[in-house]
């Protein structure tokens, strides 16, 4: 979904200049650049190993590039650590989920609330209470993380991302493992939480459905490069990524 | 220059001295690596380990067993009680979570010293040294006995390098340490290698134990004070790494004597401290170690 | 949740409270209960106890191994104990905590860089490093050498029962307010942060937690209180030499932390008592082996605090089922 226009201005300017990453011989990314304006949902599409989680890592912090820039309003985030970053609005979850087991489901989403936003512990406990209920998790507010199911895990992830005040909301699979139901529900988050706080968002995704659901725009990588970058439309007749779909998938 | 002459040999007397003592932390710092990268554990009780194979050995050397013979026995009843100890103690908690495994090695720790301890009674004894004590010869910089642990002390350390780099069961050893459950799919006897790393690690203990027991006191806390120099070792050449087991050690064992004969007022007791003050630099500046390339943790 | 299970969770609530409640009770009746008797006793077990309290915040809760409580206790004192005559005994015991609190960050530093069974042999380390130090020639001036030192606090009391008494109400005081303050330490965002910090560091840090100093931070307050427990323990006993704290208790607070839940924290005066009573029933038993009985009690109870599940399945007949990838 187009970003709205009231909600503009609100979302980060992101800028990804050359970006280089290797772990022993292999580059993980080779010389990636990517735009997104502010509120631009964009998707990122690959086969399993094409590099787009670590593209997340050097954008959150937790991997260091040996080379480029990533530029958050023009202002270059250097080696800011990750906690940094997350403070100045730029959140995520992960592929493989990672709850906090330790805490509840509503504190783990207050944390977030309170690191990220830096706020007040009121107005974070307010902010979690409230938006676990819109994410439907409030009957499940004060149990354990440990034994939720998977759509349930990716929901409270997805609320703690939100929960951080994001101007640049990183989404890893946040579909993936979950049912068609799940997924719709999924969606439906998405839509309605861009359309209140307007962030800009990168979106990893396998199942195309979703990507051309919710973005603006499509980038593909494969092997470390980007191979493709445009429209849904252009990047879904787009020969480059057919190859790698389908040379992926032989 | 007589006095220039004097306080070169000064040195390099020390230097070798130091070397002797840094080839025993190397050794200790080495049965460390091994258990770690067999089993992940990092065994407490390694050096009650140690005290108690080397106090079997002097009970065997009471009874008339000829040097070398009572050597090699004690290193294959260290192995078989390394090996019977996992089994036996670590097996049954593998359940359990680091804290559990943890406080298990405390209690191994307790266990073992005060077992020592019942059966020796806390004098200390004379352990004979592989050469006589005197110098090798007039006027060498360094006594016999010391000469034997480097040697001993350095085909060991090359001998178990080359079993770990290079061997099958070394590779297999550290296969499971890396990752028991790969390991295990294809077709390690992960369990059996536990047992084979508690065994050689408390074989290496032994060794070190026998070694190092003519240069100090041997009594059953004699590893009290030589741990912390092979801990040491091990973060000095990162925990992983057994060649920076081996030069941690050396280094230490080389600067220790250093400052014992040019800073002889910090004493024993400060002197430790100082290693502390040592060591959490080098964990500040280069933590994983001085010898271990930097690698990124996975998310 | 049915009503029936609210219910329950309420009256488990209240009876919790309740139960606090009545030990609380009793724990200020003591004296009076029972006069005179082991009420030394009782005092040491309850400094001891402070002492696990601040390992569960540190170990139990942020998962930072340490076998160097002792080197706290130690230094507590020692810092008390010289500042006591020139500022008084209250305020040295707090800058006792403020020593122990940096001596914290110092380990907290080093555990940023090691984790789990390293920091644990680390720190262990440390406690028997710097147990060695006050017997230093060159600090014996101030630490009174293997002689040690001793100072006898100014109380409202003159009779040595009275002081007795009055000791177990100071120790009981700082205990609870130590107590009640990690309690809710735990549950601000310094606590969330720290079991984050734990559960996660990678997660914990792209979620805006400065793990860094959070772990640094868990490492100077559970110092701090170590050091307080120190402070107070020697002004108890009125003496104190190199020997007072060594190493084994670092030993003892650690266990005393494990076999009374790593994340309980009224329970942490069970394990002081432990600390306080059990080597002598261990050494009632059989003097020359009292470490060794320690010690195989120990792995006794780990053993069966790790496979009672197994073992009740086992007694009630059904299979077993073992995980294949166990992280032993
Ligand atoms: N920490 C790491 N250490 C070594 N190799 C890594 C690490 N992280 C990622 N890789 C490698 O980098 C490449 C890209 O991985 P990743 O970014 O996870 O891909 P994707 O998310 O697109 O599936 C892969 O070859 C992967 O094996
Ligand atoms: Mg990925």
């Amino acid at each position: 979904m187009p970003a709205i226009a009231a909600s503009v201005g609100r979302g980060a300017r992101l800028a990804i200049r050359d970006l280089r990453v290797g772990f022993g011989g292999v580059a993980a990314l080779d010389g990636v650049s990517l735009d997104a304006a502010p509120g631009e949902i964009i998707g990122v599409i690959g086969p399993n190993g094409a590099g787009k989680t670590t593209l997340f890592n050097c954008i959150s912090g937790t991997v260091r590039p040996s080379a480029g820039t990533i530029l958050l309003d023009g202002a270059p985030l250097g080696r800011l650590p990750p906690h940094r970053r997350a403070r100045i609005g730029v959140t995520r979850t992960f592929q493989n989920l990672a709850l906090l087991d330790s805490l509840n489901v509503l504190d783990n989403v207050r944390l977030a609330a309170e690191q990220a936003g830096r706020q007040r512990s009121a107005a974070a406990r307010a902010d979690a209470t409230r938006l676990v209920a819109a994410l439907g998790l409030d009957a499940i507010a004060r149990g354990p993380v440990g034994g939720l199911p998977v759509g349930t895990r990716r929901k409270v992830e997805l609320a703690r991302a939100i929960a951080g005040r994001p101007r640049l909301l990183l989404l890893d699979e946040p579909t993936s493992g979950l049912s068609e139901m799940e997924t719709a529900d999924v969606i439906a988050i998405l839509r309605a939480q861009h359309a209140a706080l307007g962030f800009t968002a990168l979106l990893v995704e396998h199942q195309m459905p979703v990507v051309m659901a919710l973005s603006d725009r499509i980038v593909a990588l494969d092997f470390g490069r980007k191979i493709a970058d445009g429209t849904p439309g252009a990047i879904r007749r787009d020969p480059l990524v057919l190859a790698a779909y389908l040379g992926a998938a032989s | 220059m007589a006095g220039g002459w004097g306080s070169v040999v000064v040195l390099l007397q020390q230097v070798l001295t130091g070397l002797a003592t840094g080839a025993v932390y190397s050794l200790l710092a080495l049965a460390l690596v091994v258990i770690h990268q067999t089993t992940h554990h990092l065994n407490l009780a390694q050096g009650e380990m140690a005290t108690l194979s080397t106090l079997t050995a002097w009970q065997l050397l009471s009874w008339g067993v000829p040097y070398w013979a009572a050597f090699a026995v004690t290193l294959a009843l260290s192995f078989a009680g390394g090996a019977a100890i996992q089994r036996l103690v670590m097996h049954p908690l593998r359940g359990g979570n680091a804290l559990v495994q943890f406080a298990a090695m405390i209690a191994l720790f307790l266990l073992v010293n005060s077992v020592t301890n019942a059966i020796w009674g806390p004098n200390a004894r004379a352990f004979p040294s592989i050469l006589p004590a005197r110098p090798l010869f007039e006027g060498a910089p360094i006594s016999g006995q010391r000469v034997g642990i480097i040697l001993v002390g350095g085909a060991l350390v090359v001998v178990l390098y080359l079993f770990l780099r290079r061997s099958r069961l070394g590779l297999n050893l550290r296969a499971t340490a890396a990752n028991p459950v790969p390991a295990r799919l294809a077709g390690i006897a992960v369990d059996r290698m536990r047992m084979i790393g508690w065994g050689i690690a408390a074989t290496i203990g032994a060794a070190a134990g026998m070694l190092l027991a003519p240069i100090v006191t041997l009594d059953p806390q004699m590893m009290f004070n030589v741990l912390p120099f092979a801990f040491a070792a091990t973060i000095v050449g990162g925990v992983s790494s057994p060649l920076g087991a081996v030069v941690g050690g050396l280094v230490i064992g080389v600067v220790e004597a250093l400052v014992t004969i040019y800073a002889p007022a910090l004493g024993r007791e400060l002197k430790l401290s100082l290693l502390f003050v040592a060591i959490l630099a080098i964990l500040l500046v280069r933590p994983e170690g001085l010898f271990v390339r930097r690698t990124g943790a996975r998310l | 949740m049915s009503v029936f299970g609210r219910l329950a969770g309420l009256v488990a609530a209240r009876g919790n409270a309740l139960l606090t409640a009545a030990v609380l009770v009793a724990a200020v009746a003591y004296p009076f209960l029972f006069p005179g008797y082991a009420i030394n006793s009782m005092t040491m077990a309850i400094c001891y106890g402070i002492g696990i309290v601040a390992l569960k915040l540190l170990t139990g809760y942020g998962g930072q191994f340490s076998l160097g409580h002792s080197a706290f206790f130690a230094l507590g004192s020692y810092v008390a104990f010289i500042l006591a005559p020139t500022i008084g005994f209250a305020a040295a015991v707090a800058v006792a905590g403020i020593a122990a609190a940096l001596l914290g960050a110092l380990l907290g530093l080093a555990g940023l860089r090691i984790k789990g069974h390293y920091l644990g042999l680390l720190t262990f380390m440390v406690a028997l490093a710097l147990f060695q130090m006050p017997k230093a020639s060159a600090l014996a001036p101030i630490t009174g050498g293997s002689s040690g030192l001793f100072y006898r606090a100014p109380l409202p009391a003159t009779t040595p029962a009275a002081r007795d008494v009055w000791w177990y109400w100071i120790v009981l005081a700082v205990a609870l307010a130590i107590t009640v303050g990690v309690h809710f330490l735990l549950r601000s965002r310094f606590g969330r942060a720290l079991q984050a910090s734990r559960d996660n560091a990678l997660a914990a840090g792209a979620l805006g937690v400065d793990t860094a100093l959070v772990d640094v931070s868990a490492f100077a307050v559970s110092g701090a209180f170590a050091g307080i427990a120190g402070g107070l323990l020697a002004g108890v006993i009125g003496y104190i030499s190199y020997d007072s704290f060594p190493y084994t208790l670092s030993i003892l607070l650690f266990v005393g932390m494990t076999v009374t839940g790593a994340r309980s924290l009224p329970a942490a005066y069970l394990g002081g008592a432990l600390i306080v009573f059990v080597p002598t029933w261990a050494h009632d038993i059989t003097s020359r082996l009292s470490w060794a009985v320690y010690g195989g009690a120990l792995l006794a109870l780990l053993y069966i605090q790790v496979n009672a599940p197994r073992l009740l399945q086992r007694l009630t007949g059904r299979e077993a089922t073992r995980p294949v990838g166990d992280v032993s």
